[in-house]
C-alpha cells in the first residue's frame, strides 16, 4: 500500500545475510562483546531509533544524546534480551526507557501526558474533516504541534513500522488502548489542521 | 472487519484492519476486497494514510546521526566465541 514506508528504513546489511545471524545472533555476539556486531546493530538500527526519539522530544542534541544512551545500554544489556519481542520493539522500548528517564520533569512528558492523550477530540465529525483537505507538507508540521504522547505512538505505529501488539508492548497499555490513542491522536491533528485553516 | 454479536460482518472495515494498512502491513483478502468497494472505507483509510506519510516523511528528514563512540571496555568475555561468529 505505502512503498515510502520501506523507502525509509533503516539501512540493511550489505553482502550475504544468513538468517542464523540476524537480529537475534547480532545481540548475542554483542553480548559476548563483539564491537564489530555492535556497529552493525548500530547501522540497523540507529536511524529508526533517532527518528522516534527526535519525533517525541523534537530536540536533535538530545535526541542523539538518547540514540547514545540507548546504544550503551544495548551494549551493556544485550544478553538481557530473551527473544520474547522483536529486536526492534526491544531496542524501542530501551529508548523509550532513556527518554522517558531524560525528560522526567522537564516541560515535556511522555507518560504523564498519556491519560490525556487518550481522550478523544472535540473537532469535527469524519465527513468534514480537515485531514481531507490538507497537503502532506501541512500533516508533517502539524504532527510537530501535536503532544509527546500523540507523537509518540504515531511514531511507533508509523514510523517505527512496529505492529499494534508490539506498539502496545512498547507503551506497556493494552492495544484498545493504543487504537484509542491512535485515534486521539489524528483527532488532535485534524484539530490542528481545522484551526491553521481558519487563520489562513 | 468489525462483527456484530450475531455474527454478521459489520460493512466497514475496523481500525486495526486501517491501521495496518496505513502502517504497511498486511491485511486481509477480506479486508482488500472490502476496501476496493467501500468509499467510507477509502476515505477512512486515505486520512490514516496521509497521518501516516506525514510522520515518516518526518522521520526520512530525519538527519543522520554519527556512528557512537567505540563502546566502554566491560568485564566478561573478553571477545566474540569463535563458534558462533558470523561471517
Amino acid at each position: 500500500m505505502n512503498d515510502l514506508h520501506r523507502d525509509v528504513g533503516p539501512p540493511t546489511f550489505t553482502g550475504s545475510h544468513d538468517p542464523a545471524c540476524d537480529d537475534a545472533g547480532l545481540l548475542r555476539r554483542i553480548g559476548q562483546g563483539a564491537e564489530d556486531a555492535m556497529a552493525a546493530f548500530y547501522r540497523e538500527y540507529g536511524r529508526v531509533v533517532f527518528a522516534q526519539v527526535l519525533l517525541v522530544t523534537g530536540e536533535r542534541v538530545l535526541a542523539e544524546e538518547i540514540v547514545q544512551d540507548t546504544m550503551l545500554a544495548v551494549w551493556r544489556g544485550a544478553g538481557s534480551f530473551r527473544g520474547e519481542s522483536s529486536v526492534r520493539s526491544w531496542v524501542i522500548a530501551i529508548a523509550r526507557r532513556q527518554t522517558r528517564d531524560r525528560l522526567r520533569g522537564q516541560r515535556l512528558r511522555v507518560v504523564d501526558d498519556a491519560f490525556l492523550a487518550d481522550q478523544p477530540g472535540s473537532g469535527p465529525g469524519p465527513e468534514v474533516m480537515a485531514l481531507d483537505r490538507a497537503e502532506l507538507a501541512e500533516v508533517r508540521d502539524a504532527i510537530r504541534e501535536l503532544a509527546p504522547a500523540h507523537r509518540e505512538v504515531l511514531g511507533l505505529a508509523f514510523g517505527a513500522g512496529l505492529s499494534l501488539p508490539e506498539v502496545a508492548g512498547v507503551l506497556e497499555i493494552p492495544v484498545g488502548t493504543v487504537k484509542s490513542r491512535l485515534t486521539a491522536a489524528r483527532a488532535a491533528l485534524n484539530g490542528i489542521l481545522e484551526k491553521k485553516g481558519q487563520n489562513r | 472487519m468489525n462483527a456484530d454479536p450475531t455474527g454478521t460482518r459489520y460493512p466497514h472495515l475496523d481500525l486495526g484492519d486501517l491501521i495496518a494498512g496505513a502502517a504497511g502491513q498486511p491485511t486481509g483478502d477480506r479486508a482488500r476486497e472490502h476496501l476496493a468497494g467501500c468509499e467510507h472505507c477509502q476515505r477512512e483509510a486515505n486520512r490514516w494514510n496521509l497521518v501516516a506519510d506525514g510522520v515518516r516523511s518526518l522521520a526520512a528528514a530525519a538527519p543522520e546521526t554519527a556512528q557512537p563512540a567505540r563502546p566502554p571496555p566491560r568485564s566478561g568475555p573478553r571477545g566474540p566465541d569463535e563458534s558462533s561468529r558470523c561471517q
